[in-house]
């Protein structure tokens, strides 16, 4: 076969054809959401609103676990660790604000802040060294052992957090001053929803971008067979620590949105049952796929408030239909549909 | 085919109290195809896999034109060219053909890290790997994924990804190990195309396939060197017959 263009651009097969059938769930989904504020004041329950902004953090936090879970093949039980570090970044400097108490007097005098310019990079950079800290030593070991010692890590964070009685413990503490966006007060839940919207887009983007570059040829390789790519000369823990601190940083972005968005931390933010949840999310929404994780969160928290509004036990009638559901569907909602003939399986 | 390329000193390796490399001295020449032969549990892949990198040696050192390479882990010895196709076939099963050897290709360049572009719109990186499929005769599979390639391209396409490594030494272990008798014809003519370019570690069980390929042959037996010299030496070697190659056998070479 000679290189031509036309073999070059089309040398991983089908799935990589730019079809409308592709495209078309996640577009209406995205569509759906773009105009949910909308529909919500039509039909005027501003509940919607509050539904929509929670679909979305999660669907942020859960792309970042797809990064290195899907894409990766590093199976974290641990990735609330990283929301959870971030919101309580947040919640820490707007303490300290509130209360007039500098958070450090020495050596240097650090205030506390509600200026989202400030408390945002704060909180994502301490999500990235959390994660560089955690994937350090995780990475060190795979398979069952790296869920357990992930997990281990989430849950010492957890009670981290639950002993600081200063920032409410148990309980959490109440982000006293609204966050501002240099003057602006980020209250409006309208505003606060298209934020976190255009957040979202952009981390789908970027997610997509970083898969589909040299950088995610390794990656994906790595969950294929590390053997094989180290033979080649790929030190493949260095790219899975990388790929470990942008899904952790990402994940920090949702935890930022998450504390903005409720005005108020707690430690239930990085509880162990939230980083199941997020990988519940990956396997109803179809895992390694770029538009799976959102479809998860969507049908998780649509799920949650549906059958919440019958019994507060619903995760009890929840888990037999999650059962009933991985076993019936193969790859999530993506994949199944793509067994249907479809064709919306974003990557190999 | 003067200075050694591939050497190993006074090498071991115990696995408790099993020897499975017993004190080998072994010197494998520039450019030479350089067979290594011995009856099963000889050590030949525990062997392969420290020239690789894979597995410690107990003691005694390794040189890669003449400089020791012994500490170096698996990544840092492919960087250096030392590079190996696995017995048992290993490859990225949801990657295309030209995928697999793109992704070697580019741990050679070290764009590992670039992540903004596209990289399957990267023409250099796709045409250099087209290349080493050419020159395993599998260009016209390219595209399609290594998991449904046959078991015989899937051995090829080893072989392809091993070049594209720039091996200044090329493992082989047992390159034909599994395949049909036209399959490993295929292979020995692949491979006799490939002579003289790099050098080459041959482990083989197919004794057609040693002596058609090799410059010299090494055989092992108990982890030890029994013999080493070129293939009419080793065939006539009245050691070697008793141990491996059992009598009378051998009255092609």
């Amino acid at each position: 076969m000679s290189s031509t263009n036309a073999t070059e651009s089309n040398h991983s097969g089908p799935s990589r054809r730019w079809t409308a059938a592709k495209f078309a769930l996640p577009l209406l989904v995205l569509i759906a959401l773009g105009v949910l504020p909308q529909i919500a004041s039509l039909v005027d329950d501003p509940f919607l609103v509050r539904v929509g902004i929670r679909i979305m953090i999660l669907a942020i936090a859960a792309s970042s676990l797809n990064f290195i879970l899907g894409y990766g093949g590093m199976v974290s039980l641990g990735h609330a660790a990283f929301i959870g570090v971030a919101a309580y970044a947040v919640g820490i400097l707007n303490w300290h604000l509130g209360n007039g108490e500098p958070l450090l007097s020495w050596p240097l005098v650090i205030e506390g802040s509600a200026n989202i310019w400030i408390v945002a990079p704060v909180a994502i950079i301490a999500s990235a060294l959390a994660a560089l800290i955690i994937g350090f030593v995780s990475l060190r070991t795979s398979g069952l052992h790296f869920i357990m010692i992930t997990l281990a890590f989430d849950q010492m964070l957890y009670y981290f957090f639950v002993s600081l009685q200063k920032y409410g413990g148990d309980d959490g503490t109440q982000l006293i001053e609204p966050l501002r966006a240099g003057t602006t007060e980020l209250t409006n839940r309208i505003f606060i929803y298209y934020i976190v919207f255009t957040t979202l887009l952009g981390v789908l983007f970027l997610i997509d971008r970083i898969v589909e570059s040299n950088f995610g040829l390794v990656l994906q390789g790595c969950r294929q067979n590390e053997r094989r790519l180290t033979a080649v000369g790929y030190r493949t823990y260095n790219y899975k620590l990388v790929a470990f601190v942008i899904a952790g940083s990402i994940a920090g972005v949702s935890g930022v949105l998450l504390a903005t968005a409720q005005q108020f931390v707690s430690p239930s933010d990085l509880a162990w049952s939230r980083s199941g949840e997020l990988v519940i999310m990956l396997a109803i929404g179809g895992v390694g796929t770029l538009f799976g994780p959102v479809l998860g969160a969507l049908a998780y928290v649509l799920f949650e408030v549906v059958l919440e509004s019958w019994t507060i036990h619903w995760q009890v009638i929840f888990g037999p239909i999650l059962v009933l559901f991985v076993l019936g569907t193969k790859g999530g909602i993506l994949g199944s549909l793509e067994s249907f003939g479809w064709g919306l399986k974003g990557h190999d | 085919m003067t200075k050694p390329m591939l050497e190993t000193k006074s090498l071991v390796r115990r696995f408790g109290g099993l020897v499975a490399t017993d004190n080998l001295d072994l010197t494998v020449l520039d450019c030479e195809t350089h067979a290594i032969i011995g009856p099963n549990g000889a050590g030949k892949t525990t062997l392969v896999a420290q020239l690789a990198g894979e597995l410690k040696p107990t003691s005694g050192q390794i040189f890669l034109a003449g400089k020791q390479i012994t500490d170096l882990p698996m990544a840092a010895r492919a960087k250096l060219g030392v590079a190996r196709s696995f017995q048992i076939t290993s490859l990225c099963g949801e990657y295309s053909a030209i995928e697999n050897v793109a992704l070697a290709v580019q741990a050679h360049r070290g764009h590992g890290f670039r992540m903004w572009g596209r990289v399957r719109s990267d023409q250099s990186l796709f045409a250099s790997a087209r290349r080493y499929l050419d020159l395993v005769n599998l260009a016209d599979r390219a595209n399609v994924s290594a998991a449904l390639l046959a078991y015989g391209e899937q051995r090829q396409l080893e072989v392809a990804i091993a070049l594209a490594c720039e091996p200044r030494v090329l493992l082989l272990d047992e390159p034909m190990a599994g395949m049909g008798r036209d399959e490993s014809l295929k292979m020995i003519r692949l491979l006799k195309s490939l002579k003289g370019r790099t050098t080459m570690v041959l482990i083989e069980h197919d004794m057609d396939a040693v002596f058609a390929l090799a410059d010299r042959i090494t055989v092992l037996v108990y982890g030890r060197s029994i013999a080493t010299g070129l293939p009419s030496e080793i065939a006539a070697n009245p050691l070697v017959r008793s141990a491996y190659l059992g009598e009378g056998s051998v009255s092609r070479a």
